[in-house]
């Protein structure tokens, strides 16, 4: 869809040819409704000039304008979203609870951050000096109220500590190679209290998330302990990852290794990329999927209640991305049949892989796993239109219903190419119902907020999330496919902090808007 | 005196050929620990297989090679890409030279692999088969083609075969488990490595996959076991660590699991740290010059084994240049020289073997057997002190000093307590038979009649000590 589609971004990652560590790992994406019209518009990051980098003009960020029927409008300029940094990473929420969507962008370089001004411009947020967060190599960023006071607190992954002068050189069989992040020292993660007053304060130390050096990439939030909360969960590449357990004040301990997703299931440190988290097995409790490097499998944790995980990937069927390298992950309905199936978006590191390896390709296809309701998953990427055949170089990627026709689109950031377009034309076989949750007492968004959905005899959950995938943000509106079910017969909402509420005898085929209290 | 003397050079040889003596054998194939290296190793290095011809014979007849000056040494390269083709240009002269050959069309498709040509590995593989279908590496390695392929299914079915004809082979069977492991099929990646569990309980990576194969499988209990015998046989291995913790928690057993994996996280920051350590000095050039070294030696058995001892001989240095710490060329190296008479070099060899592997017997064994074919006494006495030093259980140093002295005409009380110890630890006719003569080269005549009787007793085809033992009967009489 992407040349009808009005998109012309290309992403760059600054192409020196020096290939820093900063460069391949590339760009996330945010799905966001900007100007609060009902669609979800497009926002690609974009790598900078480097040193030896040869641009004829700056390369910035993108944002595209959803103008219905798959048509988009770049309103970069006029919106004054062009931020200029390095970007990685990339999330959206309404922090300031004004009933908009700022944006926040971890960047090789000083993070930006974005406040909405309601008719559809931003401006530099007042916090933005403090969140810049120094000169670091930055990563995937979430929003969640740590707290629950009400306001979206932040944190932002970092990556290794990295200046052109450390720059690490890798060859093998004499061709040029990315380098690894085991070549750097790791940094540690941010996180940034949000006063309540458009200011915030950074309490990375005292919190005890700035005390884990690690290589971070993506990261979600989800209460991983079952006690109410936001639990940070960051994908760590070829390290063990990090499982940021909150005690409910914004005081974390990490667990990682204790809550089993630490690892692979063959106890190995992968290299996680991408993260996303839902509930594959409809069994009411959220799993998450985590993609990872070459001859590794992608890791999807099954959530074994009382807050442990085991990684099931072998017996899940996800085998055929082995040797593939996976980046962006969702784990959304495609086919409204009521489960959750996984799309994963995959591209090597090094383009000459090819001459290192001829069994393996720079520009790879990326993946659509069907799952068949007991969370075993078949991989129907070869039978799923030609889409799913490009062979492209894909990093972060997002996933919503762009044009509102009940179904999940994708769009998937590809390393300096143009991005791709997704359209779902799946044949309507499952209805389906989209949630959006708007908080009162709780932050704006309903971030952190639980969704359960019952029809048909089965109940989905999903948790709200600002930030996930690869270094991206999407889906604030929950996507349920109802299957045959012609009403939902329960919408309940867990709010952070403990309320619930609840709907019954919700029609299907419509977008619920849930307001806390009502 | 020595009343009768073995001649000094089949006794070398005798000893070359046991060069494993003492059964730790430090040439060992790389082992699959848990981050193995994929290819299996040499076929000399594993049982024989049928249809494989040993392919480190030296040949028996040096007038083929006449001793000669040999090719100078040539200067290492300085690229990637300049080793890569001297390489492949050894491995394409290899299968011209000797296109019937399996080895040769072997040890090229390993090397194609190395270089990711897995599609003209896979053809070099596959002439292999054609010429010996048996032939279980090339059956592995089209296994390990197919795994680059992304199909399990056809690596399952080529590993098995492999297996089936030589169930030893222990990166087969993990690769096999792997493969098992990413189709789903845990209950069959467990069969298969309790079986090679079953003749081979020492593995301690093969129990840590089948511990982490139960944990996949749900089998927490089981998981457990198998985690705790690899702890048992090689303590401090995060992932076995790991696992013990995961099968505890899993077990409900809390706190036990938290000691494991506060264990297990300690383990896994001090080889993280060390990794760090190690990739400060990776150099591209210098590690593929070492992957090269193992089938560049692959590649020169092939040689010797065809009776080319010169251009085994060349390859094998190539191979020793490459890998500074490699011991397999350079044991080939020792022989080849000997055969090719450049004693000198042999000498030179065997120290080099030494300076690598300082503590392992045999390399002192026959080091100090060469130099006193060599005539250097004093060296081969100061090496077989340190076989004894090394080895004091075994005969092997106690024996070759009480030879030395025989050889040298120099039998003193220690001499003969050292044939004596000889006897103590291993009884043999041919120890007795050195304790006889080296109590005969003292004229005590009784002492020597009752060892050589004893030799007589283990051997009693043996003519020599027959032999011997008429004229020690000559002698008293």
């Amino acid at each position: 869809m992407t040349e009808q589609t009005g998109i012309d971004f290309r992403h760059t990652h600054g192409e020196t040819g020096n290939l820093y560590i900063v460069e391949y790992i590339c760009s996330g994406l945010a799905l966001f409704d900007y100007d609060g019209d009902g669609l979800v518009d497009i926002y690609f990051l974009n790598g900078a000039s480097l040193p030896g980098s040869d641009f004829e003009t700056t390369p910035t960020n993108a944002l595209y304008r959803n103008k219905g029927g798959f048509r988009f409008r770049d309103v970069t300029h006029a919106a004054g979203l062009g931020d200029v940094g390095h970007g990685l990473g990339v999330a959206v929420a309404d922090y300031d609870n004004d009933g908009d969507q700022d944006v926040y962008i971890s960047n090789f370089g000083p993070n930006a951050f974005y406040e909405n001004n309601g008719d559809g411009t931003f401006t530099r947020a007042p916090a933005a000096p403090l969140l810049a967060d120094g000169h670091r190599v930055g990563a995937g960023v979430c929003f969640l109220d740590i707290e629950q006071d009400g306001d979206l607190d932040l944190y932002s992954a970092n990556y290794v500590k990295f200046s052109y002068e450390d720059h690490v050189p890798r060859s093998f069989l004499g061709l040029p190679t990315a380098p690894s992040p085991k070549d750097y020292d790791h940094d540690a993660d941010s996180l940034f209290r949000n006063n309540g007053d458009s200011t915030f304060s950074n309490v990375s130390v005292e919190s005890g998330i700035g005390r884990h050096p690690g290589p971070g990439m993506g990261a979600v939030c989800m209460d991983v302990d079952g006690d109410g909360d936001a639990d940070i969960v960051t994908c760590n590449d070829t390290f063990a990852n990090f499982c940021f357990e909150n005690d409910g004040t914004g005081r974390f301990q990490e667990g990682a290794v204790l809550r089993g997703l630490a690892y692979d299931f063959a106890g190995l440190q992968q290299g996680s990329m991408g993260i996303d988290c839902g509930d594959c097995d409809n069994d009411g409790l959220l799993d998450l999927v985590m993609t990872s490097y070459q001859d590794q499998m992608p890791a999807l944790y099954r959530n074994l209640d009382g807050g442990f995980f085991e990684d099931i990937s072998p017996i899940a069927g996800l085998r055929s991305v082995y040797r593939q390298v996976n980046w962006g992950v969702t784990l959304a309905d495609f086919d409204n049949d009521r489960d959750r199936d996984i799309f994963m978006v995959n591209g090597h590191l090094d383009d000459n892989i090819g001459d290192q390896d001829d069994s393996l390709n720079y520009a790879q296809q990326n993946s659509l796993f069907m799952n068949d309701g007991r969370g075993r998953f078949t991989d129907v990427s070869g039978r799923s239109g030609d889409g799913l055949l490009l062979k492209r170089v894909g990093r972060g990627a997002g996933f919503d219903d762009l044009d509102n026709d009940g179904d999940m689109d994708a769009v998937v950031l590809n390393a300096c190419q143009q991005p791709t377009v997704l359209r779902n034309d799946s044949p309507r076989t499952g209805n389906w119902l989209q949630v959006r949750c708007i908080g009162r007492g709780a932050n704006r968004d309903g971030v952190g907020a639980l969704v359960k959905v019952t029809a048909g005899g089965t109940t989905q959950s999903a948790t709200i999330h600002s930030g996930r995938g690869y270094q991206s943000d999407y889906g604030r509106r929950l996507h349920f496919g109802l299957g045959a079910a012609e009403v939902a017969d329960r919408v309940e909402i867990t709010w952070p902090g403990g309320p619930t509420d609840f709907v019954e005898t919700v029609p299907m085929n419509q977008v619920l808007n849930l307001t806390q209290g009502r | 005196m020595g009343l009768t003397s073995q001649p000094v050079a089949s006794r070398l040889i005798a000893l070359i050929t046991a060069i494993s003596l003492f059964g730790c054998d430090r040439n060992a194939p790389p082992t699959a620990s848990p981050a193995a290296p994929i290819v299996p190793a040499p076929a000399s290095q594993q049982s024989a297989d049928e249809g494989q011809p040993p392919a480190d014979v030296v040949s028996e007849d040096p007038s083929a090679n006449s001793p000669a000056p040999l090719a100078p040494a040539k200067p290492l390269p300085e690229t990637v890409p300049a080793l890569v083709d001297e390489c492949r240009g050894v491995m394409d002269r290899l299968v011209e030279e000797f296109p019937a050959n399996p080895d040769a069309w072997e040890v090229r498709g390993r090397h194609l692999y190395q270089v990711g040509k897995n599609a003209e590995a896979k053809e070099s593989w596959r002439k292999c088969l054609e010429l010996a279908p048996g032939y279980v590496y090339a059956q592995h390695g089209l296994g390990m083609v197919a795994v680059r392929e992304g199909d399990d299914e056809k690596a399952v079915e080529l590993f098995r075969k492999a297996l089936a004809a030589a169930p030893e082979l222990k990166d087969t069977v993990h690769e096999l488990h792997r493969a098992l492991v990413r189709l789903g099929r845990p209950e069959e990646a467990i069969d298969a490595l309790r079986k090679y569990i079953g003749q081979n309980p020492e593995s301690t990576d093969t129990w840590i996959y089948l511990g982490q194969t139960y944990l996949t499988n749900g089998q927490y209990e089981e998981a457990r076991q198998a985690f705790e015998t690899a702890n048992s046989q090689y303590p401090g291995v995060a992932r076995t660590e790991l696992g013990l913790g995961t099968a505890l928690l899993r077990l409900g057993r809390r706190e036990a699991a938290k000691t494991w994996l506060e264990k297990h996280q300690a383990s896994r920051d001090r080889a993280n740290a060390l990794e760090r350590v190690e990739r400060l000095d990776e150099d591209d050039l210098d590690a593929r010059m070492r992957e090269f070294a193992f089938t560049l030696t692959t590649a020169a058995r092939v040689y010797l084994s065809q009776g080319d001892m010169r251009e085994g001989e060349r390859i094998l240095r190539r191979a020793a240049a490459f890998d500074e710490q490699r011991e397999d060329c350079r044991q080939l190296l020792f022989e080849v020289y000997q055969q090719l008479g450049h004693g000198d070099l042999a000498l030179k060899t065997g120290r080099e073997l030494l300076e690598i592997a300082p503590e392992n017997p045999n390399y002192w064994l026959t080091h100090g057997t060469l130099a006193a074919v060599l005539g250097e006494y004093q060296t081969a006495d100061e090496s077989f002190r340190q076989v004894i030093r090394l080895a004091p259980q075994h005969a092997a140093g106690y024996s070759a000093l009480a030879k030395l002295a025989l050889q040298t005409e120099s039998v003193t009380a220690e001499s003969i307590d050292f044939a004596r110890r000889a006897v103590e630890t291993s009884p043999s006719a041919e120890n007795h038979m050195v304790l006889a003569q080296t109590l005969a080269a003292v004229g005590n005549w009784d002492g020597a009649r009752a060892a050589v009787e004893r030799a007589i007793e283990a051997d009693p085809s043996n003519a020599a000590y027959r032999q011997l033992l008429q004229q020690i009967e000559q002698r008293k009489g």
